[in-house]
């Protein structure tokens, strides 16, 4: 039996033949999967799909092939075709999340709530911005901004060329940018609010 | 902050995990390992699966006359002179020059995609433009999915995906010519430690069998000029491992050469890359990969894959595509090792 601490890559292959070892795949990387799933459609929700992700990883174990021995990109593709059945859901979700709550509402004074509103704002823009992205760009974004992949792993987990990728992600970018630039004045790497009429 | 920063920064903040769920997910994992595996039947079908068969059989063939372990043996003299052979026809050849135009290149290939729910050949035909500046189209026309099982089939359709295609204008820049390939050294030597570098980055545990992908790769670009691609076949000749598969016609029954290499050798990610050539002028005909471990329930070997050379030329100007999205890309780089030059 390799090690604990072994690279997932071994241990997978060694849950072929005994499945239990899969359960380290398990503890190693739910939380982070769980984490991504539910940045793009919920707590809730992703508590059933982290688990669903796993599952499905388990099935297909043979299919695995190692990148580096790492099992992330591996299971991120699979959390991603996973999402795909969960594409309203995900797009009202980050729309939700760019709602900004009413300022009456909060018992904050002073600088304290002037940077909140700004960072609730600026996710609540963000948030909009997200889900205005076609679903192959947001993944990819999300991928690199949120699951932390890189080019490399982000080809792997959506099992396209690394050329695509980048085509990809620049789109987004662009796209993004210019959606911040339309609703939130985005400008060298800062969102500057538009005066608000309600104070 | 760039953009990406302020995504990150303004990502959402979610709690963890519920540790009960987590209990029950990873009790309803551990349970699944006593259930019984479904089968993954090869589906009856059309006349293309029926093609794709037979090539698998022949594939099949080879590998079984020659056993999947020939890789132990090290390396085969035959096919270190078959290489040196290539690498002397490979000098002589005129160096492919672009000036104002396009290298245009058409490839036939099907390559098997995988994910959590299906499994599934995809056929396409894709057709490249790229000019110097790294300009130019890909323009990808996809045939019929072949599903490797009606459950692979079920699991598609209820996704309602449609196959993945790209029919896109790239700007200056946007597709790298790989003119790169250019400034490789021709020494041997030299050239062996620069491919060795490469393999080693990628594939730290697999050194020799990722140095053929990447000669492969390398060989598989028209632009690479004649002195490089000599020594990329004298350094492929020198591999441990590198195996002479003999005569062996290409799918569309052009003669050529077959040379193959074992990757992953330790099941379950065991497979045979296939590289063939044609010995007249070095130029790569075809190549394939054949799994030599099982996947899901089908046995080993299977053909993985192929990719088929059908024209390569230099062209003056791209034709009218009413269906490519336009140009938008600033910059990309191509880093194939999925058979498309």
């Amino acid at each position: 039996m390799v090690e604990d601490r072994a690279a997932d890559g071994p241990i997978i292959a060694e849950s072929l033949t005994d499945p239990a070892r899969f359960g380290l795949i398990f503890d190693r990387h739910y939380d982070a999967i769980h984490r991504y799933l539910a940045r793009r459609v919920g707590w809730d929700l992703a508590e059933d799909l982290t688990a669903n992700v796993f599952l499905a990883a388990f099935q297909s174990r043979t299919r695995f092939r190692p990148s580096g021995g790492d099992a992330r990109p591996w299971l991120y593709g699979i959390a991603t075709n996973i999402l795909r059945r969960h594409l309203r859901t995900e797009v009202r979700r980050l729309r939700a999340y760019g709602r900004v709550p009413d300022p009456a509402a909060t018992q904050i004074d002073g600088d304290a709530l002037a940077n909140r509103l700004d960072a609730e704002r600026a996710g609540a823009l963000i948030g909009d911005a997200l889900a205005q992205l076609p679903e192959a760009e947001r993944s990819v974004l999300l991928l690199v901004a949120w699951a932390d992949l890189s080019y490399d792993e982000v080809a792997v987990a959506l099992d396209i060329p690394i050329g695509t990728v980048r085509s990809r992600l620049h789109r987004a970018r662009k796209r993004l940018r210019e959606l911040l630039r339309q609703i939130g004045q985005y400008e060298d790497g800062h969102i500057q609010f538009q005066e608000s009429s309600d104070g | 902050m760039d953009d990406l920063e302020l995504i990150r920064a303004h990502a959402p903040q979610v709690a963890g995990p519920d540790a009960e769920r987590k209990r029950q997910a990873r009790q309803a994992l551990m349970a699944t390992a006593v259930a019984p595996r479904r089968r993954i039947a090869w589906p009856a079908a059309p006349a293309r699966r029926i093609a794709v068969t037979a090539l698998v059989l022949a594939t099949l063939a080879i590998v079984v006359v020659r056993g999947p372990f020939s890789f132990l043996a090290g390396a085969d003299p035959a096919a270190a002179a078959a290489l040196r052979q290539a690498a002397t026809v490979a000098a002589e050849a005129d160096p492919l020059s672009l000036g104002d135009g396009y290298l245009y290149t058409k490839t036939e290939a099907m390559w098997m995609f995988q994910a959590a729910d299906w499994l599934y050949l995809r056929p396409l035909v894709r057709e490249d433009w790229v000019a110097a500046d790294g300009s130019g189209r890909i323009q990808e026309t996809v045939g019929e999915l072949i599903f490797l099982s009606e459950a692979d089939r079920v699991a598609w359709e209820a996704g309602d995906f449609t196959p993945y295609a790209l029919n896109e204008d790239f700007g200056p820049g946007g597709l790298e010519p790989q003119l790169t390939n250019a400034s490789l050294p021709t020494d041997v030597a030299l050239l062996r430690a620069a491919v060795k570098q490469q393999a080693a980055a990628t594939h730290p545990w697999a050194v020799d069998s990722q140095m053929f992908v990447v000669i492969r790769d390398l060989l598989r670009d028209p632009l690479t000029p004649p002195d490089v691609r000599a020594g990329l076949f004298q350094v492929a000749a020198g591999l441990p491992g590198i195996e002479l598969l003999g005569e062996m016609a290409d799918r569309i029954g052009r003669p050529g050469v077959a040379v193959a290499m074992t990757a992953f050798p330790m099941l379950p990610y065991a497979r045979q890359e296939i590289v063939i050539f044609d010995p007249a002028t070095s130029v790569l005909l075809e190549e394939r990969t054949v799994s030599l471990a099982p996947y899901g329930d089908t046995p080993a070997p299977f053909l993985w894959g192929y990719a088929t050379y059908l024209e390569t030329e230099v062209v003056p100007e791209m034709p009218a595509c009413p269906i490519c999205q336009p140009a938008q890309v600033e910059s990309t780089e191509v880093e194939s090792t999925d058979g498309y030059p």
